[in-house]
């Protein structure tokens, strides 16, 4: 369990990060979600140790950060970069080394992850040698190669193709089965389809933070899609106080039924009108991302 | 500090693997067979071949008997020290004549000629020419034409020819003596031999010091230093390039040892005229770790290439600056020039390098001054783990001399 309490940056006199909490717990991918700036970056270097918070704890298993705690966290920062010049054995031996793993135990564990990322034939390579997504893949092995507790990934997505993307949220998914995962990303497909709990930051403070359906539930916006015989317009839902037409094509729209609930809603217009099809759509990442952004951060 | 030796293997190992530094220890070695040979090559020089000179005796009085007298200098091998032309005044116009003489100086065929002529106050003697010569020469010339001069003047006198030659010969040389029976050639060679350390030093500070600012560019640039220092502390790493810098020059230097006790024991190379080669390597190292340690600090606050060399740039003023004053060093060991550059930590290694070779200063005074060094190695330590901790996440835009003020009172 890892317990952030209220962390706060200073940069000079620059609040970079106001007051801010989180907690993960093992078998949980955590998502810092936010926008360029927010002071995601700067979170998660002061979680690994590298930056010292103005003030705030951080606790991990009930206990103070110490020395040993570098070799429990794995970390993939947004910008990538290794050693181009050196082989890929050698720097996945000196990585797991700074990190504790033994000789025998390293060699082990880098023929397991390179067979397993088909990359066993690189081993000896240079790693300027290697296609960017290759080079992504072995910076991704050095985040993981010693089993850590935490795992941090700064945008572990960026620069794979869609087929190395799946792979990577398989790994991710089971890598988070007996381990804390902190992950940061743009992209919320992927945060959606990943995520357990959220934290979104903005201009370094707190906009949102919980359980991710909760949120999503949260922040519905009641909205369905419609299709009926006739054509859609405002006159069809006269009877209705709140329902709104968000967007329309002919016999089919989007409709936003604000308080009223569907099913009262489908019975009082299935009384005058043939409706064909009534489906909610749900909330999603991106939407709610902007929206809370919009009216709770840059407010 | 398991870590911190990790850290410092793979430092050395990266850096001995380069091809620029398996280049280096061919050029540096060639260098110092180079250096080493220059003294020897330097002292052989002396044994030259003899120089042709002019006489011009516009007098028509002492040519003659000038000449006598240059011929009684030799070489080392026997062969006279001059060969003198004389262009004889066959009522030739002076300035018709000095034309002439001068076209066989500019076309090389004489390095220089004698002239000898009148004026209000005497006889004047002058020597024409446009080379820079052994001034031991030039001195020879002139002892010679004062010699029969004064031989002229007994005579006129009225001296006896027997007595004349008695005062006229009655010169005793001075003969240098060197304490330790070194000879002049050893002392030649070991002022020469001093600035091998030197350029040891600049050399190998340079050139292992650029090499690691760049590389800590590179480092910080694309993030590398995130990931090390999420598996350790900024003083870990710290330190951890500061021994892997030293093993590396370590590393080199033991290289350039065995390559020196191989070329000393086939007599290739004499280093015997080295002297307080103890004190020598001890100054080394030390200077060597000061400027590393410079280095690292300095090179955590560069974040581009270019800001690295002109960093690189900068301190080596700081090392090469001794070299323009070596001469004087060298000649007044105990000045208070060199005395004040041994107390300066900057160049306290390489002034003790240039003193050692000249003097043997006191225990007292080679304490003083490793401890001046230790304790400044300490203070850049110090600051350059404070820079270092803060400075090595910095990118992009360079720092201002008032950030890097707050980076050193961030406790």
């Amino acid at each position: 369990m890892l317990e952030v309490k209220n962390i706060s940056k200073y940069f000079n006199s620059n609040l970079v990060l106001d007051n801010i909490s989180l907690n993960v717990s093992k078998g949980k991918i955590f998502g810092l979600l936010g926008p360029n700036g927010a002071g995601k970056t700067t979170m998660l270097r002061i979680i690994l140790n590298i930056l010292i918070p103005s003030s705030g704890t951080i606790k991990f298993n009930n206990s103070e950060i110490t020395e040993s705690f570098f070799n429990q966290t794995g970390y993939l920062p947004e910008e990538r970069g290794l050693y181009p010049k050196s082989s890929v054995k050698n720097i996945l031996h000196y990585m797991g080394k700074l990190k504790g793993v033994g000789r025998q135990d390293g060699i082990k564990k880098t023929k397991y992850w390179l067979d397993r990322l088909e990359l066993t034939n690189y081993r000896n390579h240079s790693l300027e040698e290697l296609s960017k997504g290759n080079q992504q893949k072995i910076q991704f092995i050095v985040a993981i190669l010693h089993n850590p507790n935490l795992l941090i990934l700064d945008e572990p997505f960026s620069g794979f193709d869609p087929v190395n993307q799946n792979i990577f949220r398989d790994i991710i998914t089971e890598l988070s089965e007996d381990r804390l995962i902190i992950l940061s990303t743009h992209l919320m497909d992927l945060a959606e389809s990943l995520c357990d709990e959220i934290l979104l930051l903005d201009k370094g403070k707190e906009v949102e933070s919980g359980n991710l359906k909760e949120i999503l539930s949260q922040n519905d916006s009641n909205t369905y899609n419609i299709t009926c015989s006739q054509i859609i317009t405002s006159e069809l839902f006269s009877d209705f106080d709140n329902v709104e037409i968000i967007s329309s094509n002919a016999e089919q729209a989007v409709i936003s039924l604000g308080k009223i609930k569907p099913e009262e809603f489908t019975k009082t217009f299935s009384q005058k009108n043939s409706m064909k099809e009534f489906s909610k759509i749900k909330p999603s990442l991106h939407q709610t991302f902007l929206s809370l952004v919009n009216s709770k951060g840059r407010v | 500090m398991k870590k911190i030796l990790t850290i410092a293997k793979w430092e050395l190992m990266e850096r001995i693997k380069r091809k620029s530094f398996i280049i280096s220890m061919i050029v540096m070695p060639l260098l110092v067979i180079g250096f080493s040979l220059l003294p020897s090559m330097l002292i052989s020089d002396i044994k030259d071949s003899p120089l042709p000179i002019g006489i011009i005796d516009f007098t028509n009085k002492y040519s003659k008997e000038v000449i006598k007298e240059i011929s009684y200098n030799i070489l080392r091998d026997g062969q006279p020290a001059f060969l003198v032309l004389n262009f004889a005044n066959k009522n030739k116009d002076k300035s018709d004549l000095l034309n002439t003489v001068d076209a066989q100086v500019l076309s090389n065929g004489i390095a220089g000629y004698i002239i000898i002529d009148k004026n209000d106050d005497g006889i004047n003697l002058a020597f024409r020419t446009n080379k820079i010569l052994d001034v031991e020469k030039v001195l020879l010339i002139e002892k010679a034409f004062n010699k029969v001069i004064l031989r002229n003047n007994l005579q006129i006198s009225g001296l006896a020819p027997k007595d004349v030659s008695i005062i006229s010969n009655n010169h005793i040389p001075l003969n240098r003596v060197f304490i330790d029976g070194a000879s002049e050639e050893d002392i030649f060679k070991s002022f020469i031999t001093s600035y091998l350390f030197i350029i040891l030093l600049i050399t190998m500070t340079l050139f292992s010091g650029g090499m690691f600012v760049r590389s800590l560019v590179v480092e910080k640039s694309n993030r590398i230093i995130e990931i090390i220092l999420s598996s350790c502390t900024s003083k870990e790493l710290l330190l951890g390039k500061v021994f892997g810098l030293s093993f590396f020059g370590l590393f080199q230097f033991i290289i350039w040892t065995i390559l020196g006790l191989v070329l000393y024991k086939t007599n290739t190379v004499d280093f015997s005229t080295i002297q307080n080669l103890q004190y020598q390597i001890l100054f080394f190292v030390l200077g060597y770790i000061l400027y590393s340690s410079i280095f690292i600090g300095l090179g955590s606050v560069v974040t581009v290439d270019h800001e690295a060399q002109q960093l690189t740039g900068y301190l080596s003023i700081f090392l090469i600056f001794p070299i323009l004053f070596a001469f004087q060093i060298i000649s007044s060991p105990n000045s208070f020039l060199a005395l004040a550059m041994s107390y300066f930590p900057l160049t306290a290694a390489p002034v003790m390098l240039l003193r050692l070779n000249a003097t043997t200063p006191s225990v007292m005074e080679i304490i003083t001054v490793v401890l001046i060094l230790v304790f400044s190695l300490y203070v850049v330590i110090f600051i350059s783990s404070k820079l270092f901790r803060i400075g090595i996440l910095n990118t992009g835009k360079r720092p201002t001399m008032k950030e890097i003020v707050s980076w050193l009172k961030v406790k």
